[in-house]
């Protein structure tokens, strides 16, 4: 056999060598080729040395509690399952329009958060709440775009996607901003969002129509759009006052 | 256990969400640890994490069993990572930056070395292409052969080994004057 070279070694190394017996007759009689095998070794056993972060016992409950709002509904032998699909838009348009009338009723009757922003807001916060109204804008065209998107084109499916990678990286941020801020339900909108731009960002190159559909249908249940929007445009009044 | 796996499967895709729950705890720690193995950061690996048992989920119709759960669970996690690193590899390329990998706070001057040694790995495989660094992963912390590794990439086996050569000549070329300096440390005590 030929003098093996380093591919050779690192086949050996892994166990995966064609002839395995006779890299090691040539490790046993050169002393040189030892040594360039005993420094590969050295190598890729330093590669071990990182250390798994740990993760607790509840771990599997953790990924439970953040995935569970995420999973789609399981088609059911009976009830909601069994209607038609016009009946369910149809109850889906009603909840939407209750939806848009408890949204109106509750801006009319709830105390307008903005004389508590001109009292107290600071300029970090006014900065930080600019910031976020300019987040929710970008995500509501981008949720816009997924929910009335026709064709799972994959040119405009690459720029979604990396839209979406934009907007995760900032809604993290203003997540936890927002949260240790004292802004709970702010916190709370950016956190629903959160699964679907994930779910975006990460989305396959070339995902099924079906994936599509479930992706939008879901963006549509939530009335997130509505929501984003809504939210949004309030934060936006504020910081023109 | 694999018995008693098989029947939560079986429960899970007749639409029980309590046994996707116990599918979900069972497998979730070695999901993760295989994600922050490919992806290298953290908060990326719990993305992965998620995103595996959504389409585990999605997908369990699909699931015929000649497998099993865990080892298509684990195929899943391969290329949820795997895409996860050709987009962040994309992002980096417009010029925003890689991800932050979190370097180990320096210990005791006892393990200085080793603690630098660890902090040149983890640079070391940030460096590394999506393809070669989960190729590399999939050979060197999973134990998966080369060919099941290009069975699971898509890729040929000239590819396959080449993506696992180049991922060990560039681990070396940053990490053998390290070893030799812990081998010399070691010698001088």
């Amino acid at each position: 056999m030929k003098h093996p070279s380093d591919d050779d070694l690192i086949l050996f190394f892994y166990g995966e060598a064609e002839d395995a017996e006779a890299i090691r007759r040539q490790l046993e009689a050169s002393p040189e080729l030892r040594a360039r095998y005993e420094t590969l070794r050295e190598v890729l056993e330093a590669v071990d040395d990182g250390p798994v972060p740990e993760r607790g016992e509840s771990y599997g409950a953790a990924i439970w509690a953040r995935l569970q709002p995420r999973l789609p509904e399981r088609r059911k032998p009976a009830g909601w399952g069994s209607f038609s699909l016009d009946l369910r838009w149809a109850f889906a348009g009603l909840a939407a329009a209750l939806l848009l009338v408890a949204g109106f009723v509750a801006g009319r009757l709830w105390p307008r958060p903005e004389a508590r922003v001109a009292e107290g807001t600071d300029g970090r916060e006014r900065i930080l709440l600019a910031a976020v109204a300019d987040h929710l804008q970008r995500s509501e065209r981008l949720l816009a775009e997924v929910a009335n998107a026709g064709t799972a084109d994959t040119a405009v499916l690459d720029a979604e996607r990396a839209w979406a990678q934009d907007l995760l990286a900032a809604n993290r941020l203003y997540r936890q901003s927002t949260r240790q801020g004292g802004r709970p339900r702010l916190a709370a909108l950016l956190d629903e969002l959160e699964p679907f731009l994930l779910e975006l960002a990460n989305s396959p190159l070339e995902p099924t129509g079906g994936e599509l559909e479930d992706l939008r249908r879901r963006v549509e249940e939530q009335a997130l759009l509505f929501k984003v929007r809504v939210v949004g445009e309030r934060l936006d009044q504020q910081q023109t006052l | 256990m694999e018995r008693d796996e098989t029947r939560i499967v079986e429960r899970a895709r007749a639409g029980d969400g309590e046994a996707f729950r116990e599918l979900v705890e069972r497998h979730g720690s070695r999901v993760f640890r295989l994600a922050w193995r490919l992806t290298g950061d953290e908060e990326t690996a719990e993305d992965a994490v998620q995103e595996t048992f959504l389409r585990a989920y999605r997908s369990l119709g699909r699931f015929d069993g000649r497998s099993g759960f865990g080892t298509w669970l684990h195929r899943i996690a391969v290329n949820v990572s795997y895409e996860i690193l050709r987009q962040r590899e994309r992002r980096d390329d417009r010029g925003e930056g890689p991800i932050d990998l979190p370097s180990p706070e320096p210990g005791p001057d006892r393990r200085a070395l080793s603690v630098e040694v660890e902090r040149t790995v983890r640079s070391a495989m940030a460096d590394l292409s999506p393809l070669e660094r989960t190729a590399f992963v999939l050979r060197h912390f999973e134990g998966r052969s080369i060919s099941e590794i290009c069975d699971q990439l898509g890729l040929r086996p000239s590819a396959g080994k080449q993506a696992i050569f180049r991922a060990v000549r560039k681990l070396r070329r940053v990490l053998e004057p390290l070893v030799q300096t812990v081998r010399s440390h070691e010698a001088s005590q």
